[in-house]
C-alpha cells in the first residue's frame, strides 16, 4: 500500500519529472511545487492547504493526507528502496494519519527544535558553532524563539584530563587562599577543578558572556535542520534542499524510529538538551 | 521665541488635521482573518511596488533626482524608514551573502554599472502564518522569488551581463496605531531581507 503512496505523491509532485531549478527563470508550476517555508511545509503536512496555498476543505481525507506527507520526503530517501526499507515509511503515515489521534504540527509545540550550524568569529578568527533554537510562548501569548542550548570545543570548560592533584589546599586559609593566584594564572585549564563537585557547566553562560564582552560574533548560519519529535515511535528531520528537480525546497531529510526512551538519549546526545 | 511658537502650533494644527499617529493603543485588539487576509494583500502589494522601485533606483537610464525619490519611497515601505533593516545581496559568484543597512543597498544599487537594470517578481510567493510579538504587534514572512538582470548599452543594443533567480525572504510587521482622536488602525510595514538559493538565469 504505501508504494501507492509514494507513486501518488511522485504523481501529485511531478507532473513532469524532468529537471527544473530557478535557472529555468519563474516557471511557476515549479515554485508552486517548492516548499519555500517551513511555514508551507507544515501547512502540507497538516493537510491545511493545497500546493497553491489554497486552504483545503475535506482536511480529514487519511488517503490524500498521506499522499501529501510522503511529498514532503526527500525522494532520495525512496526511490529505489527495498520493500522492508519502506515499511517504516507506511508506519510513519499510520501514526501521523491515525484517524482516532491524528498528529497535526503547531508551531507552538514545545518539542520540535531548530539546529543552526553558524560560521562564528572568535576573537578574529573563524571557527564553528552549534545553537539549538525552540520556540516558546510568554504569559501574553507573544511569541519567540530562544537559544536552549549550544556547542563548541571552544566553549567547554572541561579539562582535557581529570587531575586529582588539583584543589585548593584545606589548609589555604590559613595562608590567606595564597594559592588564588597560582591557580587562575598557571592553572587556568584546570579551573573546574575548583568547583564542587557537583558543579554543571551551562555552555550557554560561556557563550552569553563571549558574546557580550565582544570577543564571539556569529557571521552567518550555514546550515538549519529542524528536529521534529512531535510523532509518537518517530524523529523526523527537515532541511532546505536545492537541486534539478521539483522536489525541492524545505523537504524530510531523515526519519528515525524512536521509542520514548530514545527519544530522552536523542534530546540529551543530539540536541544537547541537557544544558 | 515668537517664530518658534508659531511653528509649533503649525506643527499640532497639521497633525490634527491629517489625523495623524499619536501612541499605540494600550489594549489589546484581536485580530480577525479579514485582517489577516488584507495584510497578506498589503504586504504583497507592498513588496511589489518595491521590486518596481529597485529597477528604478538600478537603471542608469534614470535621472538622479528621479532615483533619490524612488529610494525615499522604498524607505517609506520599510518599519522605521529603513533604519536598521538589513538587506543580503547574494550573486552566482559569491558563496555566502554580504550584509548591507538598507541604505546603504539602495546607493549602491543607484552606483552599478548596467545601463539597465531589470528585476521581476515571480508571481508565486508565500506569507507565512502571522505571530503574535507584542501587545498589537506581530510578524510574519513572506518568500518570493526575484529575477535580477543587468545589461550594458551597446549603441541602441542591450546586452544582458549578468542574471540570476533569488528566493528572498521577506520580515512584515504590522501593528496597531492610534490617532489623536481614538481612531486605531493597523500599520503594515516590511524588514529584514534574507536571501538563499541564488542560480544563474539565462
Amino acid at each position: 500500500m504505501y508504494k501507492f503512496y509514494i507513486l501518488l505523491a511522485i504523481w501529485v509532485f511531478s507532473n513532469s519529472i524532468f529537471a527544473q531549478t530557478l535557472k529555468d527563470g519563474f516557471n511557476e508550476e515549479f515554485l508552486k511545487m517548492r516548499v519555500k517555508q517551513l511555514d508551507e511545509f507544515v501547512k502540507r503536512f497538516n493537510y491545511e492547504t493545497d500546493i497553491e496555498g489554497n486552504p483545503i476543505a475535506d482536511r480529514n481525507n487519511v488517503q490524500k493526507r498521506k499522499g501529501y506527507i510522503i511529498s514532503l520526503f526527500d525522494y532520495e530517501l525512496l526511490i529505489n528502496k527495498s520493500n522492508d526499507s519502506l515499511q517504516k515509511y507506511n508506519q510513519f503515515l499510520d501514526a501521523v494519519a491515525n484517524p482516532n489521534a491524528p498528529v497535526f504540527l503547531n508551531y507552538h509545540d514545545s518539542n520540535w527544535y531548530a539546529v543552526a550550524d553558524c560560521k562564528v568569529k572568535l576573537n578574529g578568527k573563524l571557527t564553528k558553532l552549534r545553537l539549538v533554537l525552540q520556540t516558546e510562548k510568554d504569559k501574553k501569548q507573544n511569541k519567540h524563539w530562544v537559544i536552549r542550548s549550544v556547542r563548541a570545543d571552544f566553549l567547554s570548560l572541561q579539562p582535557k584530563k581529570v587531575d586529582d592533584s588539583k584543589f585548593i589546599s584545606p589548609v589555604s586559609h590559613e595562608l590567606n587562599f595564597m594559592d588564588l593566584h597560582k591557580i587562575t594564572t598557571e592553572e587556568r585549564a584546570n579551573i573546574v577543578h575548583y568547583a564542587p563537585e557537583d558543579f554543571q557547566v551551562d555552555e550557554r553562560n560561556v557563550f552569553f558572556y563571549l558574546i557580550k564582552t565582544g570577543q564571539l560574533q556569529i557571521e552567518h548560519v550555514e546550515r538549519i535542520v529542524y528536529h521534529f519529535l512531535q510523532v509518537p515511535g518517530f524523529i523526523f528531520t527537515v532541511q532546505h534542499i536545492e537541486r534539478d528537480s521539483n522536489n525541492v525546497g524545505w523537504l524530510t531529510s531523515n526519519l528515525m524510529p524512536q521509542t520514548l526512551t530514545q527519544k530522552k538519549t536523542y534530546k540529551s546526545s543530539v540536541l544537547s538538551l541537557n544544558q | 521665541m515668537n517664530t518658534k511658537l508659531i511653528f509649533s502650533l503649525l506643527i499640532i494644527v497639521l497633525l490634527s488635521a491629517h489625523g495623524r499617529v499619536i501612541a499605540q493603543p494600550d489594549e489589546e485588539v484581536p485580530l480577525t482573518d479579514d485582517d489577516i487576509k488584507q495584510f497578506k494583500e498589503r504586504a504583497g502589494v507592498m513588496i511589489d511596488s518595491f521590486q518596481d522601485y529597485l529597477s528604478i533606483i538600478g537603471s542608469k537610464e534614470r535621472p538622479k533626482e528621479v532615483k533619490v525619490y524612488y529610494a525615499d519611497e522604498t524607505l517609506e515601505l520599510f518599519i522605521r524608514k529603513g533604519e536598521r533593516v538589513t538587506m543580503e545581496v547574494s550573486s552566482t559568484r559569491r558563496t555566502y551573502p554580504t550584509r548591507y543597512p538598507l541604505k546603504t543597498y539602495l546607493q549602491r544599487l543607484a552606483n552599478l554599472r548596467y545601463a539597465k537594470v531589470e528585476i521581476k517578481q515571480a508571481g508565486i510567493y508565500h506569507i507565512s502564518n502571522f505571530y503574535k510579538v507584542g501587545e498589537n504587534k506581530y510578524r510574519a514572512v513572506a518568500s518570493i522569488f526575484q529575477q535580477f538582470c543587468g545589461y550594458s548599452r551597446y549603441g541602441d543594443r542591450y546586452v544582458k551581463r549578468y542574471c540570476d533567480v533569488t528566493k528572498k525572504t521577506i520580515e512584515i510587521y504590522i501593528y496597531l496605531m492610534e490617532t489623536w482622536n481614538g481612531e486605531k488602525y493597523w500599520i503594515v510595514k516590511l524588514g529584514d531581507i534574507s536571501v538563499a538559493d541564488t542560480t544563474p538565469a539565462y
